[in-house]
C-alpha cells in the first residue's frame, strides 16, 4: 500500500494546453456570474428604492399640508370673524348715511379685512396675554376693554361664559366662550321704521383656546402650537381611494429544478432569474381575473462537467384567477393559479449508463412549446391609493420546473 | 520559483502569473482528480472548476510545499463532492453489512504497474468502488475516515474497497488495460 502512495505521491502529469484554454473560458463564465449577481442585487434595491422615494416624497408632501391646512385655517377663520364685524359696520354704515352698501362695502372691507389679518394675531396675543393676570374682581373690565376694542359704538355685547376662576389659581379658563353681538339701529331713520335687532352667535374656535387653562407659557406657544401639531384639527380626512385595475411587474430568484433534464448532474442546482409582468381586475372584493407574461432564464453553474454554457429559457403567457385571502384598503394577500403556453429553450447535458458511465458534455438545442401551470402567493402593501409593492413565491411547471421567489411593485388605476 | 510573487501576481490577475501557478498545480495535482474522476475529461472539469475558486481565494504561501499543500486539500474535497454527488444520484452507494470484507486486500495485481497503468485501471471502476480506492489506497485515508465522509458504515467502505480491489484484478489479470472510447460532444 506504501509503494501504492509513493507511486502516487511522485507522479506528476505534462502540462496541457488545452486544459489551461478550458480553465481560462470557465473563469471568464465565473465573471459573468458575478455581474449577472450584482445585476440581481441591483434590480432588488431599484424595486425597494422607488416606493420608499414615493413613501418619503408622501411623507413631506403630508407635512407641508398640515402646515398648509393649520395656515389656512387660522386665515380662514380669522377672515370670518373679520368678515362678521365688517358687515355689522357696513350695515351701520347704510342705514345711517342712507350711501349705496355696494359702493361702500369693497372698499370698507377691503381694508379692514386686510388689518384685521394683519394685526389679529398679535392682537389676541396681546389679549391673552392679559388673562393670566386676570383675577375675579377684574373680569367686568377686561371684558369691557375687549368690547371697546372690537365691537363698534353702536353694538351691544354679552358675553356669556359658563367658565368659572379656578378654587386653586384663581384663574379663568378661557375655554369656548359665546359671545353675543347685539346690533341696535337708530329707527329715527326714515329708511327703517322698525328696529332691527341681529344676533350673531359664534364660538371662538382658536387653537389656543383649546387649553383648558391659559397660562404665561401657553401664551407664548400660541403661535408654534399649531405647527407643531402634527394633525390639523379642521384638515379634510383623505379619501383612500378604489381601483379595480392592478398592473404588476414582479422580479424573482428563481431556482430551477436540477434532476430532471436539465439537470443530470445530482445536486447542481440552477439559480437564476425569472421576470413577471401581469394585469389583474377585481371583479369583487374575493375574485380576479387578469393575464400575466414571463421571463426566466436558468443559468447552469457550478456543475464542474460543463465546458459549455448549459442553459434553459422560458417564456411564458398565462391567464390567471386570483383567489383573495386579505384584501383591505392597504393590504392584499392572494393565491393565484395561472395556465398557458410556455416556450422552452434548453440545452442538454446527458448521461450515459454504464459501461460508458460518464456524463456527456452537449450544447443539443431544443425548442418546445408545452402548456403551462403557474401556482403563486402573493402579498401586495398599497403605500398610496394607486403604487404598491409585494412579494411573491410561486412555482412554475412546464415540462420541467423551477420555484421562485422575489419583489413587485404595482399600479392600480 | 518566487512562490509569494507569483501569489501576488495572480492575486492582482497577471496573466503570465496565472498560467505559472496554473502549470506547477497542473503538474502537480491533476493526478487528483484523475484517479477520483471517470476519464481524463471529467477530471479536468473537476480540476479547473476547482482551480478557479483556488485562484479567487488564493493564499500568501511561504513556500510550495505549503501551497500544493493548501490546494490539494481543497481539490480532494471537490473531487469527493462530485464524485459522491455523481454516486447518490445514480443511486449506487450500497449499503453493504460485511463480515469477511478483508478478504480482499491484496495489491499484488497492481503493485506492478505504473502509475499511468494504475490510473487507467482505476478508471474503469465505478464510481462508489473507485471513490473507496482512491481514498484509502491513494489519499492514506482510514475507513473510519471515508465512512464518515461518504456517510456510511465503516464496514460497507472496507466491503467497497474489496470489490474494487477484486475488480481491479480482473481488469489487469483477463482482460488486460483496455480504454474506453472517449465521448465526443454531441452537438
Amino acid at each position: 500500500m506504501k509503494d501504492l502512495q509513493q507511486k502516487y505521491n511522485t507522479y506528476k502529469t505534462p502540462f496541457e494546453e488545452s486544459a489551461f484554454e478550458h480553465f481560462k473560458t470557465i473563469q471568464q463564465k465565473s465573471t459573468v456570474g458575478q455581474k449577472v449577481q450584482s445585476w440581481h442585487i441591483a434590480v432588488v434595491i431599484l424595486l425597494l428604492s422607488i416606493p420608499a422615494i414615493f413613501f418619503i416624497h408622501a411623507l413631506m408632501s403630508s407635512k407641508d399640508t398640515i402646515v398648509q391646512d393649520v395656515a389656512a385655517d387660522i386665515k380662514q377663520e380669522e377672515k370670518q370673524d373679520a368678515i362678521l364685524e365688517i358687515s355689522d359696520v357696513n350695515e351701520t354704515v347704510k342705514y345711517d348715511n342712507e350711501t349705496d352698501i355696494k359702493e361702500v362695502k369693497p372698499a370698507v372691507t377691503e381694508t379692514i379685512l386686510n388689518d384685521k389679518i394683519t394685526n389679529k394675531n398679535t392682537h389676541l396675543i396681546k389679549q391673552q396675554k392679559e388673562i393670566p393676570n386676570i383675577t375675579p374682581t377684574k373680569q367686568q373690565d377686561v371684558i369691557s376693554d375687549i368690547r371697546n376694542d372690537i365691537i363698534p359704538a353702536n353694538q351691544h355685547v354679552i358675553i356669556q361664559s359658563n367658565n368659572t376662576p379656578s378654587e386653586k389659581t384663581g384663574l379663568i379658563s378661557y375655554q369656548n366662550p359665546i359671545i353675543t353681538i347685539q346690533k341696535t339701529i337708530d329707527i329715527t331713520q326714515p329708511e327703517n321704521n322698525i328696529q332691527i335687532t341681529q344676533k350673531k352667535q359664534y364660538k371662538s374656535q382658536s387653537v389656543a383656546s383649546k387649553t383648558p387653562l391659559l397660562t404665561h407659557e401657553d401664551v407664548q406657544d400660541f403661535e408654534l402650537s399649531p405647527i407643531l401639531n402634527p394633525v390639523s384639527p379642521s384638515a379634510p380626512n383623505k379619501t383612500w381611494a378604489y381601483y379595480r385595475n392592478h398592473l404588476k411587474l414582479s422580479y424573482n430568484y428563481a431556482d430551477f429544478y436540477g434532476n430532471s433534464v436539465l439537470g443530470v448532474i445530482p445536486g447542481y442546482k440552477n439559480p437564476s432569474y425569472l421576470i413577471q409582468g401581469e394585469y389583474f381586475r377585481e371583479l369583487n372584493k374575493i375574485v380576479s381575473v387578469g393575464s400575466s407574461v414571463g421571463y426566466a432564464r436558468g443559468v447552469k453553474s457550478g456543475a464542474a462537467q460543463d465546458s459549455l454554457s448549459n442553459y434553459e429559457n422560458i417564456t411564458f403567457a398565462h391567464l390567471n384567477l386570483y383567489f383573495f385571502l386579505v384584501n383591505s384598503e392597504k393590504h392584499q394577500l392572494y393565491f393565484k393559479a395561472g395556465s398557458g403556453v410556455t416556450n422552452t429553450k434548453r440545452q442538454y447535458v446527458s448521461y450515459m449508463p454504464p459501461p460508458q458511465d460518464t456524463i456527456i458534455q452537449g450544447s443539443r438545442y431544443t425548442n418546445l412549446t408545452n402548456p403551462g401551470l403557474l401556482l403563486e402567493f402573493s402579498y401586495n402593501y398599497h403605500f398610496t391609493d394607486r403604487w404598491f409593492i409585494g412579494a411573491n413565491a410561486g412555482i412554475i411547471a412546464h415540462n420541467d420546473g423551477a420555484t421562485y421567489g422575489g419583489l413587485s411593485l404595482g399600479y392600480s388605476f | 520559483m518566487n512562490i509569494k510573487k507569483l501569489t501576488e501576481g495572480v492575486k492582482k490577475r497577471q496573466p503570465d502569473k496565472e498560467r505559472q501557478l496554473y502549470i506547477l498545480l497542473y503538474e502537480n495535482l491533476f493526478k487528483v482528480p484523475l484517479a477520483y474522476c471517470a476519464d481524463k475529461e471529467e477530471a479536468r472539469g473537476v480540476f479547473n472548476y476547482s482551480m478557479v475558486d483556488i485562484f479567487k481565494n488564493i493564499i500568501d504561501a511561504e513556500d510550495e510545499q505549503s501551497l500544493l499543500k493548501w490546494a490539494y486539500r481543497i481539490l480532494k474535497n471537490d473531487c469527493i463532492d462530485h464524485v459522491r454527488k455523481k454516486a447518490t444520484y445514480k443511486k449506487k452507494l450500497l449499503y453493504v453489512e460485511s463480515d469477511n470484507a478483508e478478504s480482499y486486500t491484496s495489491n499484488d495485481a497492481i503493485s506492478n504497474l505504473n502509475m499511468d497503468e494504475i490510473l487507467q485501471c482505476i478508471s474503469q471502476l465505478n464510481d462508489t468502488h473507485r471513490l473507496c480506492f482512491v481514498m484509502y489506497e491513494l489519499d492514506g485515508m482510514t475507513h473510519k475516515e471515508i465512512a464518515d465522509k461518504l456517510n456510511i458504515k465503516v464496514n460497507t467502505s472496507k466491503w467497497y474497497l474489496a470489490e474494487a480491489k477484486k475488480k481491479l484484478r480482473t481488469i489487469v489479470l483477463n482482460e488486460g488495460i483496455t480504454y474506453y472510447p472517449k465521448l465526443k460532444l454531441t452537438h
